[in-house]
């Protein structure tokens, strides 16, 4: 299952890629998450730190060069993928940690990747380049869900709409609209109103996420209750059961 | 002459952070303010809606500070 998740600079695109993809990955299913940015940091909203997440900026010309030469998506992979911490949770309410999950993060360009054989069992939460210029150079590639991130800002719902519009080109599954800081009800309505008859997934304004932000750690670690990380792990049930 | 600004700021620990990392020198701080948000919701420029507001005082006053950086 190919995921592309889009919107506007600034609307919380990554840490809701990063949510998303290891909210996934604590199922037991193989996920892959892409970090399509010219200037990427999904790496640090998945926990993977600076050092490991500076090491990704220099393989984009790598990975340029590994769809050239590597036979599969899987040594793609292999070859350039780094792995992101995280574990399943405990079963029966054991103490014991659970067992470790394997979520590589790696760079590249959805419209070199994404057209690649993927296997079936495997998600990719594609974090895509903010904007919708990745959409529109996607050409015939396909992916099976489209999660559109937007703030309840004019600037922000604007690009929202227009990716919302432009995903369906590109996907016959879900699109699925994250509305994030979200402070009251007239923000809500705002959302709703702007993007009526989508499937809106409400996230609140959450000082747990700037602070995260600042301490170079995944949401999912610092504060895996605080509303709105509880709020995006809302997501990957919403994209299942859509 | 490049030169760091810290927007959204909430103290001078990011300002901190931010000459830090990137090895900058910081010449100003825009500060996190709520009337940005509002100016953002209502689709207006915070200059209109609130020109006295925290973050357009500080941006108002980027321009001493990049003067006096000038070589």
């Amino acid at each position: 299952m190919k995921i592309a998740v889009v919107g506007k600079g600034g609307a919380g695109k990554t840490t809701t890629a990063a949510v998303l993809a290891r909210t996934l990955a604590r199922t037991g299913q193989p996920v892959v998450a892409l970090d399509c940015d010219t200037n990427p940091n999904l790496g640090l909203s998945l926990g993977v730190g600076m050092d490991a997440t500076e090491a990704l900026l220099s393989l984009r010309d790598g990975v340029g060069d590994g769809v050239e030469h590597a036979r599969s998506w899987d040594d793609i992979v292999a070859r350039f993928g780094v792995d992101a911490p995280g574990r399943r949770p405990p079963r029966h309410g054991l103490q014991d940690r659970g067992p470790r999950f394997r979520l590589p993060v790696m760079r590249g360009l959805p419209e070199q990747l994404l057209g690649l054989d993927i296997a079936e069992d495997t998600t990719v939460v594609a974090d895509f380049e903010a904007g919708i210029g990745t959409l529109t150079r996607l050409g015939e590639t396909k992916v099976d869900a489209v999660v559109v991130v937007t703030d309840p800002t004019v600037k922000s719902l604007e690009v929202a709409s227009r990716a919302a519009r432009l995903a369906e080109e590109h996907t016959a599954g879900p699109i699925v609209i994250v509305a994030n800081r979200v402070l009251d009800e007239a923000d809500r309505d705002t959302v709703e109103r702007t993007l009526s008859g989508r499937t809106v997934l409400v996230i609140p304004e959450d000082d747990a996420i700037p602070a995260a932000d600042r301490a170079d750690t995944a949401p999912l670690d610092a504060s895996p209750d605080s509303p709105a990380v509880r709020a995006l792990t809302g997501l990957a049930p919403l994209l299942a059961g859509s | 002459m490049v030169v760091a600004i810290a927007n959204k700021a909430l103290d001078s620990g990011d300002a901190e952070q931010l000459a830090r990392f990137s090895g900058l020198r910081v010449v100003g701080l825009v500060p996190r303010d709520p009337a940005l948000a509002a100016a953002e919701r209502a689709g207006v420029p915070l200059l209109d809606l609130s020109p006295a507001s925290p973050a357009v005082e500080a941006v108002g006053s980027l321009l001493g500070a990049l003067t006096k950086e000038a070589p």
